[in-house]
């Protein structure tokens, strides 16, 4: 349903843009900025190589884009058997030594910033290979934009959960485009997989399809739908993984993941 | 049920000792009509000049019936913009009288029309009630010149606009869905064409409406907000005639007459939007193949059986449709149908007998080389319902009802073209069985106090076939199935209204008044933009009924000959079983839907102050509303109580409408209005390389506030009995106030982005009517 509901909010897009000449303007709102809280990213995959975790404080909305890394946390990933504890190898990023994730295990994060400790826990999908991808584009009047899409086959046995990522000139597109299988079971899937930036005429693209667990989904597809202010009646926080004892809570994700990433594909 | 059974008791007891009192009565019933066209008219009054506040009023389908004791009376039947017509009367035994009222031509001053206007507002027992005539919301300017009832009463107190060009509405606190639209009795579910712009009300095809803000009396049930009672024209029974309208966005065309005349009559009226010829221009193939555009068409035909019978079929047909190239496809529409029977049954009963059907559908096509489906949802009711008004005198009537209606509501039906992509699945159809039952008394006690009273009792029960679901914890469903007939979790509710009005000086009065409503139909919704695809639920196993209690008090006082008319409202209402989403909610193509909702509470309260000139070469209104809106889910902000998204402090209205020469008339409308409560930013973070958002607590801050102003003017180009036309001319948001209708915050940049639709909106519109004359005649008194 992914492709049908995205096209579906093109064409209201596009239909409301076209009929009613709405204008934009930039204005100036005084917000009421909170006290910064921690914002923990990263996961677990199961490639041989360190995993990656990065720690930072959100900052005032109207600040510059520095990040504000947060240093000598403790961090420890464990699945049960293995206790992994990380180093910090810059400011805010640390890296696991020994961890390598295996499809059906649960592993969980614990962080001990400042005097709050932090916790969450995901479970490793098995692998779901890509097929085929290519670049496909929707025009409209003289827009005309261009995406990734993907095709696997969802493995009907378990309930599946995909991120896709575009990998645009090499870099990692910012945005993550969600899909499911609750309408589409065991089928042949296609997923769209925008990108955060314009993809040109004549492009080089790579698509990642990643299987996540049901409650990372739900943290992207609420990132998606309840961050933006211009879609949704009441935009809030995405929905948190994290249990933790600091008053004002905490911000991110840990996914414990399985990927598997397309050829160069190109834009026509 | 012992409660019910002493409130019946008591209504027979209070009816037998009014009967005892009489001397020997006789009665006068008939009913009031417009001498011009035949059509019925609603409300008008009926006064005795020799007993001094003694009178009646007619129903919705134009009856009156008086008994009074043995004697010669003088009768003053009066309805606003007709003449008075004094009919004396010798009365010894029953007798029938209808009554034709002619409209005040042009040329009249108006000013002798208002002296004759009766202070119904002031004395009626019943508050928080505005009663108008399309007639007179036809100088008053709105966008794309499309005269719109829903976009009108956004401009009375207590009622607010559901955003900019939106013909949506809250009343007072309550949501979008918690308001009943009635069209010629049919509930309308989806009243508003193109995305919310437009509403689906023709008003051409429409004669009058009442809007209940709240205080509703026990005929009405079903939802918790308000009442839109809106009644089609019959059409004319005298006369053949054809008028019309040329707009910018659309034209309209509606064509009337007798069947047999003065026995029947029929009206055929459509309307369709043209935006999407302007597509065909395009040299491009994406836009050029596009469709927009809806129509409308209302159909009403009435025909006398004999003195006491009447027959009517009405019905109406409206449909979107929305295609994007050939990828891309949407069409929705609403069909209503009601079947009548009035019967006069004695000379004091008034029955009348419906059958309504309404359907609401929507249907989406995709077509891409990918994927190819369809989708269709609808939702369907039948009712059954009787109404008897029984007049037992001039202080005392009665009435008393039931209706049953079965709802079905099918969210989706999924059918792939390609199986092997995408599989065709079926959500769940549900069913409901919804009866009402009420009897209501208004009485008038020392010709100063008017009480209107009543007992509704609503029965709500879910059936098949369908599957419904349990969910034993937050992450698992059970399913259990109703078949045919099987019944559910049922709702019994019972209902009670009151509303009192003290008439303690000439033209002026208090009211109070309590009411007690359920609704067991909701929308779910959770866009910022009124959506046609938007999900109605009943009240299942999980969803209970919501339930509104309020209690209003209120100032009425008309001066200067009633030419004005002023009244003072307060309100305090309290909502139960309010619905709102988890975060992240999946409300489409989900079964399990009810498991995505919170159940929490909503309170609302408010003073609403509205003045009226009725008459004069200035007529129009100032309306002002004070008003809070506020709920509590234990789920969200942390319990405590939030403003809802429509809480807005202050709504001022100000409608003036100037009659420079019979022929030419200007309008201005200014309305201001503070922020919709919204939740902006607090903060920014870094997730996947980009800068995102942080959110606090819901609706903690304020959009800018609203305010603008429309322009119209009207040029009568000719009048003549049966030829006339005119031109409308406006322009809406004269001094271009960019008023916020989205703001997005980008968190990469820290800028704020306001999306604006309408600066300066000319629109104008042409309008005619051609009427084929013949012999006008007043029946003569007995």
């Amino acid at each position: 349903m992914t492709t049908t509901h995205t096209y579906k909010l093109m064409g209201y897009a596009a239909i409301a843009a076209f009929l009613f000449w709405s204008c934009k303007k930039d204005i100036t709102i005084k917000l009421n900025n909170a006290q910064p809280i921690l914002t923990i990213e990263g996961g677990v995959t199961n490639e041989p190589k360190p995993d990656t975790i990065r720690l930072s404080l959100s900052g005032d909305f109207g600040a510059a884009n520095t990040l504000n890394p947060v240093s000598a946390a403790r961090l420890t990933i464990a699945d049960g058997a293995l206790v992994d504890t990380l180093t910090e190898v810059k400011p805010g990023v640390y890296i696991t030594s020994k961890t390598v994730g295996v499809p059906g295990h649960t592993y969980h994060l614990h962080v001990s910033s400042g005097s709050y400790s932090y916790d969450a826990s995901s479970t490793m999908p098995a692998v779901v290979p890509i097929d085929s991808a290519w670049v496909d584009n929707f025009a409209f009047g003289s827009n005309n934009t261009r995406f990734g899409v993907c095709r696997f086959r969802d493995p009907a046995a378990t309930a599946n959960y995909y991120l896709g990522v575009l990998l645009h000139h090499g870099r990692r597109s910012t945005r993550v485009n969600v899909g499911n299988d609750r309408l589409t079971n065991g089928k042949i899937l296609s997923l769209v997989v925008r990108a955060s930036d314009t993809i040109a005429a004549v492009d080089t693209v790579q698509i990642e399809l990643q299987s996540v667990d049901e409650k990372v989904w739900e943290y992207f597809y609420t990132l998606n739908s309840s961050t933006n202010s211009a879609i949704t009646a009441a935009p809030g926080n995405p929905n948190s993984q994290f249990s933790t004892d600091a008053p004002n809570g905490v911000l991110g994700y840990f996914s414990a993941y399985t990927y598997s990433r397309s050829k160069d594909v190109y834009s026509k | 049920m012992p409660q019910m059974r002493h409130t019946l008791l008591y209504l027979l007891l209070l009816c037998a000792t009014a009967t005892v009192a009489q001397k020997t009565s006789h009665t006068i019933s008939g009913s009031v009509h417009d001498a011009k066209d035949g059509e019925d008219l609603y409300g008008a009054t009926i006064a005795v000049k020799e007993l001094p506040g003694q009178g009646v009023a007619t129903n919705a389908y134009g009856y009156y019936s008086m008994t009074l004791p043995e004697g010669n009376y003088t009768l003053m039947v009066r309805y606003i913009g007709y003449e008075e017509y004094v009919l004396p009367i010798d009365l010894h035994a029953s007798i029938s009288q209808n009554i034709n009222l002619s409209p005040v031509s042009i040329q009249i001053k108006q000013v002798e029309v208002t002296a004759k206007r009766k202070d119904e507002n002031v004395k009626s027992a019943q508050m928080g009630v505005i009663k108008m005539e399309v007639k007179q919301l036809e100088k008053i300017p709105v966008i794309f010149g499309e005269k719109d009832i829903l976009k009108t009463i956004q401009l009375l107190p207590g009622v607010k606009g559901a955003g900019e060009g939106n013909s949506g509405f809250y009343v007072r606190g309550g949501g979008v869905d918690q308001n009943l639209i009635l069209l010629d009795e049919a509930p309308v579910y989806n009243a508003s064409h193109a995305l919310g712009f437009f509403s689906t009300f023709n008003n051409d095809a429409i004669k009058d409406f009442t809007l209940y803000k709240g205080n509703m009396p026990a005929e009405y049930g079903g939802r918790l907000a308000s009442v839109l009672d809106i009644k089609m024209k019959e059409g004319n029974d005298k006369h053949y005639a054809v008028s019309g309208g040329i707009g910018l966005i659309a034209s309209r065309l509606l064509v009337e007459g007798p069947i047999v005349k003065d026995k029947g009559s029929f009206l055929i009226t459509g309307r369709r939007t043209y935006a999407d010829l302007f597509l065909k221009l395009s040299s491009d193939t994406s836009i050029n193949k596009s469709v927009l555009y809806f129509y409308d068409l209302n159909l009403k035909a009435n025909y006398r059986l004999g003195k006491n019978d009447r027959l009517f079929a009405s019905g109406y047909f409206g449909r979107d449709v929305l295609s994007l190239g050939t990828d891309f496809g949407i069409d929705y529409g609403n069909a209503t149908a009601t079947l009548r029977w009035n019967h006069i049954a004695g000379d004091r009963t008034f029955s009348n007998l419906s059958f309504i059907y309404n359907n609401f559908y929507w249907d989406i096509n995709i077509g891409n080389a990918d994927i190819k489906l369809n989708v269709q949802s609808r939702i369907r009711d039948f009712s059954l319902k009787e109404d008897i008004d029984y007049y037992l005198n001039t202080h005392n009537k009665i009435k008393l009802g039931l209706i049953s209606t079965v709802h079905t509501v099918v969210p989706g039906v999924l059918t792939s073209q390609d199986t092997s992509r995408i599989a065709s699945f079926a959500l769940n159809k549900t069913y409901g069985w919804e009866n009402g039952v009420y009897a209501q008394h208004e009485i008038t006690l020392w010709d100063k106090v008017n009480i209107n009273y009543g007992l509704r009792l609503s029965l709500f029960t879910m059936t098949g076939p369908a599957n419904y679901y349990t969910f034993p914890t937050a992450y698992t469903s059970d399913t259990f199935r109703l078949n045919a007939w099987q019944f559910g979790k049922s709702y019994f509710n019972p209902e009670p209204r009151f509303s009192v009005s003290y008439n303690f000086a000439k033209n002026m009065s208090v009211k109070a008044a309590y009411s007690r409503t359920t609704q067991y139909i909701h929308l779910l919704s959770n866009t910022s933009t009124s959506n046609p695809t938007d999900r109605w639920v009943m009240s299942s196993n999980n969803i209970r009924p919501g339930i509104s209690d309020q209690v209003s008090a209120g100032y009425f006082f008309n001066f200067h000959d009633n030419m004005y008319e002023l009244s003072v409202e307060g309100y305090y209402k309290y909502m139960q079983n309010q619905i709102d989403y988890v975060n992240g909610a999946q409300l489409r193509a989900n079964d399990l839907i009810e498991s995505q909702l919170v159940y929490g509470v909503g309170r609302a309260y408010g003073g609403e102050v509205f003045l009226r000139k009725n008459s004069g070469k200035l007529t129009g209104w100032i309306s002002y509303t004070l008003a809070r809106t506020e709920r509590t889910f234990s789920s969200i902000n942390l319990g405590q109580w939030y403003p809802a998204r429509y809480d807005r402090t202050h709504d001022v209205s100000i409608v003036a409408i100037y009659d420079i020469t019979p022929k030419v008339s200007v309008s201005a409308t200014w309305v201001y209005s503070t922020g919709n409560a919204v939740t902006y930013p607090i903060g920014k973070y870094n997730v996947v390389g980009a800068w995102t958002t942080r959110y606090g607590l819901r609706n903690q801050d304020r959009f800018p506030d609203y305010h603008r102003l429309d322009i119209g003017a009207t040029f009568v180009l000719k009048k003549r009995k049966n030829w006339e036309h005119d031109l409308n001319i406006s322009v809406y948001n004269v001094y271009g106030r960019a008023n916020a209708y989205i703001i997005n915050f980008d968190a990469s940049t820290g800028k704020a982005t306001e999306t604006y639709l309408f600066r300066q909106i000319p629109s104008i519109t042409y309008n005619f009517k051609f009427t084929a004359l013949g012999k006008q005649k007043q029946p003569k008194p007995l």
